[in-house]
């Protein structure tokens, strides 16, 4: 039986939902006034930033490569990639539609290793070579591969699809 | 707020889970540091590289120009040590927020609109502070060690 295979449950017991953000413990705080606003803000933190990075990354960056006529070509070129108009309009539909999947949370941690490696193509293939750090750098392209890579490790989230459905990657 | 503990049968490769299990405490890690690796390397050329931003401070009216500068040189210096360490999480992720809000909207929106030296990556790192502020630092932070939190 496959099921019986099972890795032993890494917390407590099945279904008991164990959070890494859940215990907001008034009397931990300095100002025990504010726990019913941690508590009201709490679970919307993390989902919030991975909508924030979805669709800040697929509006502006997919879009204009997709629909704005400008396909990063000459980029794959430089890259040395084969067929890089291919390479091109994938890296825009990465953007668009993969940025579109991370907002709504759906095949989240797909989604967000494919940004992540993206990314560090980016960071250190492209423009730290050209710019260097802080300067129209990489330090930008760097920041979001990095929050991909945070997106990777969470998943979806308490507010997601992947929640939502129920079955998950 | 993530969900530490994925139970298998929600996933589709089940022998993931006790993988996930693993890294999930360690994303709200990463997200702090993400951010605060690109703010300190702000807060560092203010402070270190001898560019306080003056001038700006000064063409936003705002009085005392050269005591704001240094305040939003210190906020980019050690709020991202903070943030680092997950000490104060909530408190200097807001502080953030409101300083890259101004940034955004009051500096880079009116010269240079929104994506090219614009203030996308700026309005960016105001909502990630936002959200971290909400969030609070996880579980491998000093905010859940130390017997009092912010």
């Amino acid at each position: 039986m496959i099921l019986s295979a099972r890795p032993a449950q890494a917390g407590g017991p099945l279904g008991e939902e164990i959070m890494t953000d859940t215990p907001v413990d008034a009397r931990r705080l300095l100002i025990p006034a504010l726990a019913p606003l941690y508590e009201a803000v709490t679970p919307l933190g993390y989902s919030f930033m991975r909508a924030v990075f979805g669709i800040m990354l697929m509006m502006p960056h997919g879009y204009e490569k997709l629909f704005l006529g400008k396909p990063p070509v000459q980029r794959m070129v430089a890259l040395h990639l084969p067929y890089p108009e291919v390479w091109a309009y994938w890296i825009g539909s990465l953007e668009f539609f993969g940025g579109a999947l991370l907002a709504l949370g759906l095949f989240t941690r797909i989604v967000a290793a494919m940004f992540t490696v993206e990314m560090a193509v980016i960071s250190f293939l492209v423009l730290w070579p050209v710019y260097g750090f802080a300067n129209h750098g990489y330090e930008y392209a760097l920041m979001m591969g990095i929050f991909a890579l945070g997106f990777a490790c969470g998943g979806g989230g308490r507010y997601s699809l992947d929640r939502l459905i129920g079955r998950e990657f | 707020m993530i969900h530490e503990h994925v139970e298998a049968d929600r996933l589709y490769f089940p022998s993931l889970s006790a993988i996930y299990a693993k890294l999930a405490p360690f994303s709200t890690v990463i997200l702090r540091l993400g951010l605060a690796g690109t703010l300190f390397t702000h807060g560092w050329g203010k402070m270190v590289g001898g560019k306080l931003p003056v001038e700006t401070m000064a063409k936003l009216g705002l009085p005392m120009p050269h005591a704001v500068a240094l305040f939003i040189g210190c906020l980019e210096f050690f709020g991202p040590i903070l943030l680092a360490l997950g000490l104060f999480t909530r408190l200097v992720g807001a502080m953030i927020f409101v300083e890259m809000m101004v940034i955004s909207f009051g500096v880079l929106y009116p010269v240079y609109g929104w994506s090219d030296k614009g203030y996308e990556f700026t309005l960016m790192m105001a909502l990630f502070a936002l959200g971290l502020a909400m969030n609070g630092g996880g579980r491998y932070a000093l905010d859940r060690r130390l017997k009092k939190e912010l």
